[in-house]
């Protein structure tokens, strides 16, 4: 089972203008000397504006016990035109989310990437016709 | 002896979604007896352009009731008088209309949801084309656009002003709406549904100035059985009006501030 | 003069024509302007949807080295949140392979590429960048407040437009937070001064195939700019992504939508505000690209998802009944 892993980030990262101007600055809501990678099943998603969200419960490693995690996407409207829905990412999906946690230490992420837990990447396919599928890699 | 079977007396009404494809799905048949009067349309459609209102008071609560402070009374826009709930949710909207000063979506300024937004106190304009009626609400600058190019609804979404697909028969545009969060409410006084809400929508012109407006809405999650509400809208005459956007994120905001 | 030399005239004359007229022809034909088809009250057909138009210029002139646009940190890797690609999706989109990339800043006018602006509107765009943390100077946009004008047509990826002609109005219809611009034709004056709205009040008017609109009216609930890329290595006194920008209420702003071919509509827009810039300025973009043929404006609700957003930038909760 893979640890978590440590992402180094540099201040540079933080001008990466196209991703910090897409919406508000990043650094006003996350950390990004704080990388986490969280493995869990999803429990709820809400395909909602200005950003999605994705509910997951992460088996803490130490205690055992699950965390309910909330994680932060980006809007969804691009996607609901090519066909993604409430079904799209059904409730007990595994995924692994790595992203940074927010500024107050809340159980709360930026979600910078989120993949299945084998490996394969919930991407719109270039024929544009919706529900995830393998990506081409 | 033949056992004779016992049959319900009451016939399960046919759920409005199925009633909506078998004519979307059949032949348009016009419309028997006399085609309303006023403006029409390059297409040949009532001209329902401009700038429409109503006068009631169904926004504080689609039932009779009684004036009371900052509330209108009102005779009630529900067809029959009693919104037919069911027994929980009859509980329920009691629960809703004992909070009603802060649990109201509109009063955080949340869209109002179809069809309360018809019937808020504010103007809003028809923008008729023949493929798309956007409606433009000055109530949070809410927005409709409603396809009338024969596509078919969204699955499985939810929107605060839900997904709306129209269509003539005669004169009357008559307009499906689902995809509805649950997170509306019907008025101010509590009434509610749940995401299962469909609801149609006939506008028929009576005269170039007024529109009979007429909802049928079901849900079988809360209510016992579909049921109507109907009301005119006026259209505003005065020369040179605009909507003005009564943005209220915006008066939220310096609330908020303290501005 | 006599007719003998009127004669020698004309016949120059029409020699001249004659060996013109080639050329003339000819440089009509490569340098023709696309003539949109019309709609039936006989204004220039701009309707349909469209999707943004290249995304990543910069606002304004960049300071020191050439412009970079940003990039990624590495494959895949972003800052941002993810959004399934749904970014990678609306880039990559058939319909938008007619967008070339630009790096040119949207300011065209003054010649320096610069937003010229007054002291104040600087000190206070850095007041702004300096406290994004709190709620009064947070973005107005990510407050859900609308993006006002020339703002509201800066692309991005998360939006989309529909433009709706009927006889005497031109509607554009903005999916991101359902802004919806209703504008008259038909010549009335602007409103009363005292009113006052975030996408101001617009009156039109066609010239040629250019709809022209002047924007009047505006409060106070918007930046001019926005939506530009940063850049790599750009200092924080940069404007190049246009955040922090005010106006005064004197704001007045004149558009010029052109469709240029069949596909793009060219924005240009002229910033009138002698109280914010010392003088007025002008930007330039291609805004919108029309669409796919089954593109569908979608509802953007935005204040009604705001909550989370909102409490993490700022520690302010705008719904606690929302957990």
């Amino acid at each position: 089972m893979q640890g978590t892993r440590v992402a180094v980030v540099t201040l540079a990262l933080l001008s990466c203008g196209a991703a910090v101007s897409a919406h508000h600055a990043f650094s006003a809501e996350f950390d990004a000397d704080k990388p986490v990678t969280l493995r869990g099943a999803v429990t709820r998603v809400e395909w909602i504006n200005p950003h999605s969200w994705l509910y997951i419960d992460v088996r803490d490693s130490a205690s055992g016990k699950l965390v309910a995690w909330k994680i932060e996407m980006g809007a969804p409207n691009q996607l609901l035109r090519r066909g993604w829905n409430k079904n799209t990412l059904p409730v007990g999906t595994e995924v692994v989310v790595e992203g940074y946690r927010a500024k107050n230490g809340s159980d709360i992420a930026n979600g910078g990437s989120v993949v299945l837990a084998d490996g394969r990447k919930l991407f719109v396919g270039s024929s544009g016709t919706g529900a995830p599928y393998d990506d081409k890699k | 002896m033949r056992v004779r079977r016992v049959v319900p007396a009451a016939r399960v009404a046919t759920p409005l979604i199925l009633v909506w494809l078998a004519v979307t799905s059949a032949a348009a048949q016009p419309a028997t007896g006399a085609r309303s009067q006023g403006p029409r349309t390059p297409d040949g459609k009532p001209d329902l352009n401009g700038i429409w209102q109503v006068i009631n008071s169904a926004h504080w609560d689609i039932e009779a009731h009684s004036p009371e402070e900052g509330v209108p009374g009102g005779q009630g826009v529900v067809e029959g008088g009693t919104i037919p709930y069911q027994p929980w949710a009859l509980e329920k909207r009691k629960e809703n209309y004992a909070r009603r000063a802060t649990a109201d979506p509109l009063s955080k300024c949340y869209l109002p949801g179809v069809p309360r937004v018809t019937y808020v106190p504010l103007p809003f304009e028809i923008i008729q084309t023949p493929k798309y009626v956007v409606m433009a609400f000055e109530i949070a600058h809410a927005r409709r656009i409603i396809y009338t190019d024969g596509s078919a609804h969204v699955e499985a979404l939810e929107f605060w002003m839900g997904d709306s697909r129209g269509r003539w028969e005669g004169d009357t545009l008559v307009v499906s709406t689902n995809n509805l969060t649950d997170k509306t409410w019907l008025d101010k006084a509590g009434n509610f549904h749940s995401t299962d809400l469909h609801v149609i929508e006939r506008y028929t012109p009576a005269g170039p100035n007024h529109i009979q407006y007429e909802v049928t809405l079901e849900d079988p999650k809360v209510f016992t059985r579909p049921w109507k509400m109907s009301m005119i809208l006026y259209r505003r005459l005065e020369p040179g009006l605009q909507l003005l956007d009564y943005d209220c994120v915006s008066f939220f905001w310096k609330r908020t501030l303290g501005k | 003069m006599n007719r003998s030399v009127g004669n020698r005239i004309a016949m120059v004359a029409i020699a001249a024509t004659v060996l013109l007229a080639p050329a003339l022809a000819l440089a009509q034909s490569s340098a023709q302007p696309y003539v949109p088809p019309r709609t039936p009250d006989g204004q220039p057909d701009i309707s349909g949807m469209y999707e943004p138009g290249w995304i990543g210029q910069p606002a304004e002139a960049p300071i020191g080295a050439p412009w970079r646009p940003p990039q990624r940190t590495a494959p895949g890797r972003t800052i941002g949140p993810t959004d399934f690609g749904a970014r990678e999706a609306a880039e990559k989109d058939s319909s938008r392979a007619q967008i070339k990339p630009s790096t040119k800043p949207m300011v065209i006018d003054p010649p320096d590429g610069k937003i010229p602006m007054q002291p104040w509107v600087a000190e206070r765009r850095k007041l702004i960048y300096e406290n994004q943390d709190k709620a009064e100077h947070l973005d107005p946009r990510v407050r859900c407040l609308q993006a006002g004008v020339p703002r509201a047509n800066t692309p991005v990826y998360y939006n989309s437009y529909q433009i709706l002609q009927k006889p005497g109005y031109v509607v554009i219809v903005y999916e991101w937070n359902h802004m919806t611009r209703i504008i008259p034709l038909d010549g009335r004056p602007h409103l009363d001064a005292r009113i006052r709205l975030p996408m101001g009040d617009s009156r039109g008017r066609w010239e040629g195939n250019t709809l022209v609109v002047e924007t009047t009216n505006f409060n106070d609930d918007t930046w001019v700019l926005g939506h530009g890329a940063i850049g790599e290595g750009q200092p924080s006194s940069s404007a190049t992504s246009g955040h922090g920008i005010v106006h005064s209420p004197e704001l007045r702003v004149v558009e010029r939508f052109t469709p240029v071919d069949g596909h793009i509509i060219n924005y240009q827009a002229t910033i009138h505000d002698p109280k914010a810039f010392t003088r007025p300025f002008t930007v330039a973009f291609d805004a919108m690209v029309r669409g796919r043929s089954d593109h569908q404006i979608f509802e953007y609700a935005c204040h009604e998802g705001n909550r989370d957003g909102i409490l993490m930038a700022t520690g302010v909760d705008i719904d606690p009944t929302q957990k």
